[in-house]
């Protein structure tokens, strides 16, 4: 900023000057050099001040080289002072820095590595997910169906032939298959045992108002529940009514699968490899200061 | 071991390193600090200061000429001991005459003896002008002249601009030509100006 505002106030005999010594300096670009050299031809006392320019640089450059007095080498108690201002351990860092530096390349190295495998591991697994849930329909349409059917708490509100009339008006809705079939026969199942759970509190009503203490009374066993199509189609008998309906959960895409315990490890030697590295990386850039 | 590979060693805090350097550099630098600050003693402790203050901050040299950066260094330096001590002034041609008998000059044996007596002579007269010259001046005048650095490196040594080195150069010599003509008759006629 000053430079420029002194070259504004400079003089035409202070450019004219600088523009002599720049040219004894051989520090002039070539076409001002040439313009130069045209108005030396021409002005014999530029010529005589450029003389006289040139006879003092060479006076100036013959002054006699002086030899040091002494020794300036740093000894003990130079270092010392050296010391004093912090530099007395320089080996140390200077050793330590290049561990250091690998330590941190290896880190990442290893961090990059577990985030590879991790990201790997986890697309692998979605993609068994999906291609278990293609490889089954009857079991995506009986999801599809499951979750048309009314909730185990509705169901309970509702009578079985308002279940049943649910279930087929959201049937008719999409494509029937063996699994709505299934879904029918279930709800047929609901009313049996619907009317088997109304016996049965009948019966138990009519053996509590009798007197106590009647030895030879015996209340009736209870009504086994009758075996239905659903016992013999399916071996598997449901206890409870609502049990009929309740099936195991598919695994959603979204769900952790169990099958990879693993992915775990990875994430864990993530956090710890992070902060190895921001440790090993602090640690190198305060060498890196020292040196 | 060259001058790239001891830098190296001594950036990482090796002192025998570095005294390899300072003896390699030490006249140069002792040269410019005694024609800037004018006096042996004041010379010596600006040229120490400047290799331990080199040793220190051997970090910030990041390439290029470490002479120039040494360089840079013991002008600060010379900076440093005017501020910190009064510079006496030269009175007579008998004071620097004393002075230029206590620095052992490096000159040549085959002047003879008035030659010689001439050039002491000249010498005198031209480091009174050089002492009487402002510092930055001075200065530039001597890594011109005396040293033989050329604008662009001035410039990078005083941490200024062109324009100010141009400036501060032809300033200097013009003051320095104003005053050997004043005592022209105490110089030989083929040194007159």
């Amino acid at each position: 900023m000053l430079d420029f505002l002194k070259a504004l106030f400079r003089s035409r005999a202070d450019v004219q000057r600088e523009r002599l010594h720049a040219y004894l300096d051989n520090a002039l670009p070539t076409e001002e050099r040439r313009q130069f050299e045209q108005a030396l031809a021409d002005d014999s006392a530029l010529q005589a001040a450029l003389d006289d320019l040139r006879l003092l640089k060479m006076n100036l450059s013959r002054l006699p080289r002086v030899r040091a007095p002494r020794s300036f080498a740093l000894n003990a108690t130079v270092h010392g002072r050296a010391a004093v201002h912090g530099r007395h351990r320089p080996k140390t860092a200077a050793r330590l820095y290049p561990i250091m530096q690998g330590a941190v390349a290896l880190t990442a190295f290893f961090l990059v590595l577990a985030v590879v495998v991790d990201l790997s591991t986890g697309r692998a697994a979605r993609e068994t997910a999906v291609m278990t849930a293609a490889d089954s329909p009857m079991e995506s349409e009986a999801v599809a169906l499951m979750e048309a059917a009314p909730s185990p708490a509705e169901s309970r509100m509702m009578t079985a032939p308002e279940m049943t009339t649910t279930i087929e008006a959201k049937a008719e809705e999409g494509e029937m298959s063996s699994g709505a079939m299934f879904f029918e026969e279930t709800a047929e199942v609901v009313v049996e045992s619907e009317r088997l759970v109304e016996e049965d509190a009948a019966l138990t009503q009519s053996a509590a108002d009798q007197p106590h203490g009647g030895v030879d009374s015996e209340a009736p066993p209870p009504i086994a529940p009758a075996p239905s199509a659903m016992s013999t189609a399916f071996p598997e008998p449901a206890s409870e009514p609502e049990a009929a309906l309740e099936l195991t959960p598919l695994p959603t895409l979204d769900q952790p699968s169990a099958a990879t315990p693993g992915r775990s490890l990875w994430q864990t030697a993530q956090i710890i490899l992070g902060a190895i590295l921001a440790v090993t990386l602090t640690l190198t850039l305060y060498l890196r200061r020292r040196l | 071991m060259d001058e790239e590979a001891l830098i190296v060693k001594a950036q990482r805090g090796d002192v025998q390193a570095f005294n390899r350097l300072v003896i390699i550099y030490q006249d140069a630098v002792y040269n410019v600090a005694y024609r800037v600050a004018g006096e042996p003693d004041l010379a010596a402790d600006a040229t120490q200061e400047a290799f331990i203050s080199a040793f220190h901050n051997l970090g910030s040299f990041k390439g290029g000429s470490f002479k120039a950066w040494l360089m840079r260094i013991v002008t600060n330096a010379c900076y440093d001991e005017f501020r910190r001590r009064k510079r006496r002034p030269l009175s007579s041609l008998d004071e620097i005459s004393e002075i230029n008998e206590s620095a052992p000059v490096l000159s040549s044996d085959e002047l003879g003896p008035e030659a010689h007596q001439q050039q002491a002579e000249l010498v005198a007269a031209i480091e009174r002008c050089l002492h009487d010259l402002p510092d930055d001046q001075r200065v530039a005048a001597v890594l011109c002249d005396v040293e033989g650095y050329d604008y662009n490196e001035i410039a990078e040594i005083m941490s200024t601009s062109l324009g100010t080195v141009k400036s501060r150069i032809s300033r200097a010599r013009s003051k320095l030509r104003d005053c050997l003509q004043g005592m022209r008759e105490l110089l030989p006629i083929e040194y007159r100006l």
